[in-house]
């Protein structure tokens, strides 16, 4: 067990808006609870998604495992270490990139910021260069090493980022929107990446995504948060075959069709020009298909699985 | 702790600062043409304060019992104490309150390295001490008449030591200053005012200007007076020197172990900005 989690809370103090003389001199507080009494466990080399709404606790709890912040109560194990202590031989054995914050200098080019993190991860040269070329390869940005990082566009400075959260090889890897703001291609580099060292150096994943491609590629685990608790954990499999009993059906017509007639063979989903979704029973699909395609002008069918976004938004509201 | 174990440490935070030196001069020079701006401020104030020091001295022969001279060279030791604070405590606690409001301090909390010795020595600037102190105090260096100060080798050692402790005590004051960043979100001005109440306003008077329930306030609590007053008295030979010596090695090591306890304290309270 790499992270074991029991009763983990962590509150914060919130201002509260009253008057602007009060505001000024003597402000008030109330706690709010962004984790409460949560339990959880991780294996070695698991890759595991926590999902939630914004504000649902997920970012508090990779902070209180990356050991920056103290949790309110409850206890927190990582590596056997409590995370908050900040040893140095707990620090050297995990990474972190998020999204939306920079861990590179950005006046400097990715060389120089790598240079720096050898010397603080203690390094050797020799597989210090042979990390950095490995990396280098497969994120592909072999032109971009000399480049001041403020010159990359937000793909590159994320592979760069990805690179120089690896580089001491930390046996966690704690990610806060990896891809965020990302195109489609650095997305899908950023995705095989984070496999590829899963597989490779066994690392243990820790992954917040909104994106549910990433956690679809990236993740074997899914677990829910709402409102601080934890709402579902389970396989990603498990998560999916819950929902396997719903088809969505997207059917192309020749002609306009009216739509209680659709409404006959399933609930409506989405309606466009000539093209509807409806949701059907597994069960009943092929029989549907076969009524659909005799009675009606069909030009096409598409048969898709209940996409994870929408699983996990109705796990959210239940 | 062990020898071992303080050798280590010790190893640890050189190699650090090395690094974190080599970085930073690094960063400075990718941008020389901003450096030019600061070494023509410097320069600037330190001119004015030398023809204000002449223009007093027009005056009275004394002031505070200094000569002229004995003022040029207070003002020679103010700004040493100004330039490494300045370089060292000023821009890192800048840098420092710039990351907890940000929440960048997350991406520095999770490398393993004394995360206080490193965030206070991340950012001093070799490039800029050199560019911009070196013209402005060879002018003070030139306008004072050395062979008139009559300073022993002791009174060095001594207010060497003097001027670490003072630094020391000015540098924990701007943090504590500093970190009320981690309970109210922003502390740019509060530290503005424990740096003008410190290093910027210990070169106005002499230590021996003050009565002595401003020596004491401004010797312990607000510890302004150690590392310019106390040192140049020392090193002028105008005041008991081991008095001074005790009184500066009890503030500054009092500062240290209240720095440590201090920052413990504020890393509890880091709840880090949203992402």
């Amino acid at each position: 067990m790499v992270v074991k989690i029991e009763n983990l809370t962590k509150e914060y103090s919130v201002k509260i808006k009253t008057d602007f003389w009060r505001d000024a001199f003597l402000p008030k507080y109330r706690k709010v609870c962004a984790v409460e009494n949560v339990s959880l466990a991780i294996e070695k080399g698991e890759s595991v998604a926590l999902l939630g709404p914004n504000g649902a606790g997920k970012t508090t709890i990779m902070k209180v495992l990356s050991g920056l912040l103290y949790p309110t109560s409850g206890t927190v194990d990582v590596l056997g270490y409590f995370p908050f202590d900040r040893k140095r031989d707990f620090l050297k054995r995990i990474g972190l990139v998020m999204g939306n914050k920079s861990g590179l200098a950005w006046d400097l080019t990715p060389n120089q910021n790598y240079e720096l993190s050898q010397k603080i991860y203690r390094i050797p040269e020799h597989d210090f260069q042979n990390k950095v070329a490995e990396l280098v390869k497969i994120l592909d940005v072999e032109g971009l090493m000399d480049r001041q990082v403020r010159k990359l566009s937000l793909g590159e400075r994320m592979k760069m980022e990805l690179i120089g959260s690896i580089l001491h090889n930390p046996e966690i890897l704690f990610l806060d929107e990896p891809t965020i703001g990302l195109d489609i291609i650095s997305k899908q580099k950023i995705r095989l990446f984070l496999r590829e060292i899963q597989r490779k150096y066994h690392v243990t994943l820790l992954l917040t995504s909104h994106d549910m491609d990433d956690v679809e590629k990236v993740s074997d685990r899914v677990v829910v948060i709402n409102h601080g608790h934890i709402i579902f954990d389970d396989s990603m499999g498990e998560l999916l075959h819950k929902y396997k009993s719903k088809k969505y059906l997207t059917i192309i017509l020749t002609e306009e069709v009216k739509t209680d007639v659709i409404k006959h063979y399933g609930k409506i989903l989405e309606r466009k020009p000539l093209s509807y979704t409806i949701e059907v029973s597994s069960s009943e699909q092929p029989k549907i298909i076969a009524e659909i395609t005799e009675k009606l002008p069909i030009d096409d069918i598409d048969i898709v699985h209940v996409p994870l976004e929408e699983i996990v938004s109705d796990l959210f509201k239940k | 702790m062990k020898l071992s174990e303080f050798k280590e440490a010790l190893k640890e935070r050189l190699v650090l600062l090395r690094a974190s030196l080599i970085f930073t001069a690094q960063r400075e020079l990718a941008y020389t043409g901003n450096n030019w701006a600061s070494v023509l401020s410097t320069m600037a104030y330190t001119v004015s304060v030398l023809i204000f020091i002449k223009v007093i001295y027009a005056n009275v022969r004394l002031v505070a019992g200094y000569s002229y001279n004995d003022m040029l060279f207070f003002f020679f030791i103010s700004q040493l104490t100004y330039y490494a604070n300045y370089m060292v405590t000023i821009r890192n606690l800048n840098d420092l309150i710039a990351d907890v409001n940000k929440g960048n301090l997350d991406m520095v909390l999770v490398k393993p390295v004394p995360s206080l010795f490193y965030l206070m020595t991340r950012s001093v600037s070799l490039v800029s001490i050199i560019t911009d102190a070196l013209a402005p105090t060879l002018a003070i260096i030139f306008s004072i008449n050395w062979l008139a100060l009559k300073i022993t080798l002791p009174a060095i050692m001594i207010g060497f030591v003097v001027w670490i402790m003072g630094l020391v005590a000015i540098h924990t004051f701007q943090l504590l200053a500093g970190l009320v960043v981690f309970w109210v979100g922003e502390s740019e001005n509060v530290l503005d005012l424990a740096s003008n109440m410190t290093a910027a306003s210990g070169s106005r008077i002499p230590f021996e200007g003050y009565n002595r329930g401003f020596q004491i306030l401004l010797g312990t609590v607000v510890p302004m007076l150690i590392a310019g007053g106390f040192t140049t008295s020392i090193l002028l030979g105008k005041s008991n020197s081991t008095v001074l010596l005790v009184w500066a090695l009890v503030v500054g090591i009092g500062a240290f172990v209240i720095r440590g306890f201090a920052w413990r304290l504020a890393l509890k309270h880091y709840t880090s900005a949203s992402s």
